[in-house]
Formats: C-alpha cells, structure tokens, sequence
C-alpha cells in the first residue's frame, strides 16, 4: 500500500490554506464574552472569545488594537470583526480580528465611561477650550443623515426662524461601523470648506448602540481639532454622547441645535431698531448737555458783568496801597523814637552834663584841662567852666 | 469694486462699541456726531442686507480633486 507520509508542517500549511480560502471565514462579525485577555507589551491583544459552549482563541494586532475606543476588559461582550486562521507553529487555530465594539447595554456603558475618562483626563473637555457660538453666522454646516427626521427638524426651525441663513448639508451615515469615521470626515471637510460660521453635528434619538458612533474617540477628535464653532446634537434631553462633551455647545435635540445657532430674524430687525434708538437718543443727549453747559457758562457773572473783575482788581490794588502806606509810616514812626532814645542816652553821659550836677572844668591859658592842684603857681590865671558859662580867675595860693 | 461690506456680526460689534463711546460722557461733541453718523450709516447697511440676503440650502460636496462643491438642495426631493 503506498503510503502520503505528511509532514507536520505541511498539514498545518494545507489546513490554513483551507481555512483562508472559505470566503465566509474570511469575513466574520463574532459575538462573545472576553476572557484571558492580555494586551501585550507589543501593542498585541491576545484574548478568547467564549459562549456558553465554546471558545475561540483571538489575535488583534497593534495597528487595529490601537484604533479601539475602548480597552477590553475580562467579562466585556463584545462583537469582534475579522477572519480566521491558523498558527502554524502550534497549529492553534485563532480569529485575527481588525474590529471590536462593545455589545450590550453593559458593554456599551463601560465602555463609554473608559472613553469619557480618558478624553476628560487629556483635556478634550475643558471649558477654556470651548469656542463662542456666533450670534449672527451667515453660513451654517449641518451634518447629519440626508434620511432621518433630524435633517428636516434642523431645517424647518432655521426656516422659520430665519430664511436668511444658508444651510451647507454635508450627509453621513449616523449609525454603524462607518458612521464615525464619515462624521469625523465630514467635520474635517467642512473645516477645510471653511465657509460655515458653525457646524452642527447630530442625529435623531436612538438606542445607546444606534447613538455609538457619537461616543467614538474619532468624532471627538474631529469635533476637538475643528476650527469652526461646533454644536452637537444627538439623540433625545436625556441622551449624553461624548460628542456633547467635546462640543462648544450641546444641544438636547436637532432643533433646539437650530434654535441655539439661527438668530431670529424678527427679533434682528428689532435689535436694529433698538441700536438706532440708542444712537438717536445718546446724540439728543450729547447736544443738550453741551447746550447746557453753554448755558451754564454763559449766565456765570463774569460773562455778564465783565468789568466786575476789574474793578474788584482795582479795589483790591487800592488796598494794597494802603497797606504799604501804613506799614511805611509805622517804621518811620518807630524810627523817630529809638533816634529819640538814643539821643537821650547819648546827653545822659555828656561831660556837659555831669556839670550841671555842680562839678567845673578848669583849664590854663593854653586851654589845656588841669587835672591836678601840684603845678599851679600862684598869680596864675585860670579858666573855669560852669555848665552854663566860664570865668576867669586867678590862683592865689594853694591850700 | 466697491469695498467689501462688514458681516452682520462685525457691524452689530462695531455699533456696540459706538454706543458705548457716545455713553461715555466725555466724549466731545464732535466725536460724538461723527460716531452718529457712522452708526446710522451702519444700521442702515444692515436693515438692507436683512432685505437682500438670498435664502439658500446647499448640499456640500467634495470631488476627487478636493475641490468643494455647492448643489441647490430641494426641499421637497
């Protein structure tokens, strides 16, 4: 009997070309409960995917792992999306998956809280990065699908509101594994557009799974990075997306979205009539406080009565005379009298008189004073000085 | 080409800022007629574009070339 011999390598070789052939196992969505999941230190996930009955063993390389919105847990369900093969060096057959999503209310929850934390955490949120929705735009980017009730609320509030405001449709699905990634896209065009004054970005209500693509890190992303102001607008009042969160403005709904970006016509005509009020009544104001100080200054008294101030300088100069007058005289006055003292004083000590009190100067022929009685001769002739005359005399003798 | 009207917004912008330097007080009586001027000026350039404005809803598109592209989108299709 001849016998085919196998390698063992050539039988896992022939099965995974088996496996890689089968147009279904090429192409498979696969949902099941995460079990022995590690995320490997090469951005490699490794993990099985399990039922009730059974398991799978699972791949998702780097390059896909990084593109999920959420990190996998143990115990998550989840449905996964690839193709199957084989591991030829231990002939483990194993899903090599590109795709992940969250499946179930569970799922979706944890998810979307891990999504949430993490932008929160990197700043996608923060209010200081928020931009101003303007009052008045011009040009408004609604971004939505061409299909759902959203598009026609959206356009029958603005309608209504203000027929003036061009609307730029940019349609996108809202809702499956595309949806994000055309939301994101379209966020980005109509930025590079570059003609809309806001965007808005939005869908009708829906279950937590219908609203996903609105949680997913992509849209944030796009809605984060948009220089046009953005307003979300997802689902129903109660509905939070991480859209809403990213976003300058949230809106509850698709019409209060248009509500929120369409400024009333009516009530821009109005605030127009009310500016030219304003301006109206300030220029009365300005004139007729400007008359008023025109009054004012004109009924001051030196405008009706302008010589006051010449006379009242004249009144003013006159008193001064006076002033130096009088304080000339008072010096002269107080001049007079110390000459006076002084001169009293002077005569006070005045040899002449010292006579007076009875003393007399006596003096010789040559007029010199004689001071002494010795030296005196008789016959001698004398002069003596009185204070109120002198006489001649003659020396008799000495005594 | 005459110059390039200012948008609805800016005009709203600058009309605030006139109104609050014809507030002011201070501001002399010339300043304040020639901010009054340009105001009415201003006002009445809005009412008229409130009037002109063509009501339009477009259905953005991109081509190949990355050239945008704007279709009349009608309400009733």
């Amino acid at each position: 009997m001849n016998r085919k011999v196998f390698k063992v390598s050539e039988i896992n070789r022939y099965i995974k070309s088996l496996l890689e052939e089968d147009v279904i196992l090429q192409n498979l969505f696969v949902e099941g409960e995460i079990s022995n999941f590690k995320h490997h230190s090469s951005g490699h996930m490794y993990f099985t995917l399990k039922d009730k009955y059974a398991a799978i063993q699972c791949v998702m390389f780097k390059t896909y792992a990084m593109e999920l919105a959420f990190e996998p847990e143990n115990g998550m369900k989840v449905v996964a999306w690839g193709r199957a093969s084989l591991y030829e060096k231990t002939g483990q057959y194993q899903l090599y998956l590109e795709y992940l999503e969250p499946a179930g209310k569970g799922a979706l929850y944890l998810a979307f809280e891990q999504i949430k934390e993490r932008l929160l955490k990197e700043g996608l949120f923060d209010a200081s990065r928020k931009k101003e929705i303007p009052a008045y735009p011009k040009t408004i980017a609604i971004i939505t699908s061409p299909t759902g009730a959203a598009i026609w609320d959206l356009i029958s509030v603005s309608q209504r509101r203000n027929p003036l405001v061009k609307l730029a449709l940019w349609p996108v699905l809202v809702q499956g594994p595309m949806a994000a990634g055309e939301i994101a896209d379209a966020i980005d065009k109509v930025n590079a557009w570059g003609k809309a004054d806001v965007i808005i970005v939005g869908r009708g209500g829906g279950s937590l799974e219908d609203l996903w693509a609105f949680n997913e890190e992509k849209v944030a992303r796009a809605i984060y990075h948009s220089k046009t102001p953005v307003i979300s607008a997802v689902g129903h009042e109660t509905d939070f997306t991480i859209a809403d969160f990213v976003a300058d403005h949230r809106a509850p709904t698709p019409s209060a979205a248009a509500e929120i970006a369409v400024p009333e016509l009516a009530k821009m005509t109005g605030d127009l009539l009310d500016i030219n009020k304003r301006l109206n009544r300030l220029i009365k104001d300005n004139l007729a406080r400007n008359r008023e100080m025109l009054l004012r200054l004109s009924s001051k008294r030196v405008m009706q009565r302008p010589l006051e101030l010449v006379y009242q300088r004249q009144i003013y100069l006159t008193g001064l005379q006076k002033q130096i007058d009088t304080e000339i005289n008072n010096r002269l006055e107080k001049n007079k009298l110390l000459i006076n003292g002084l001169s009293r004083a002077l005569e006070s000590v005045s040899p002449l008189h010292i006579l007076e009190k009875g003393y007399a100067l006596i003096y010789d022929e040559g007029g010199s004073l004689i001071k002494k009685a010795k030296g005196l001769c008789k016959g001698q002739e004398i002069t003596v000085r009185f204070h109120d005359g002198a006489i001649k005399s003659e020396v008799k003798e000495s005594v | 080409m005459p110059p390039k009207k200012k948008t609805f917004a800016k005009s709203i912008e600058r009309l605030e800022a006139i109104i609050d330097e014809m507030e002011n007080v201070d501001t002399p009586l010339e300043e304040a007629l020639k901010l009054y001027k340009e105001g009415v000026e201003l006002v009445t350039d809005c009412q008229k574009s409130l009037n002109s404005a063509e009501k339009e809803i477009v259905l953005l598109q991109q081509n190949s070339d990355g050239i945008f592209s704007e279709k009349p989108f009608n309400l009733e299709g």
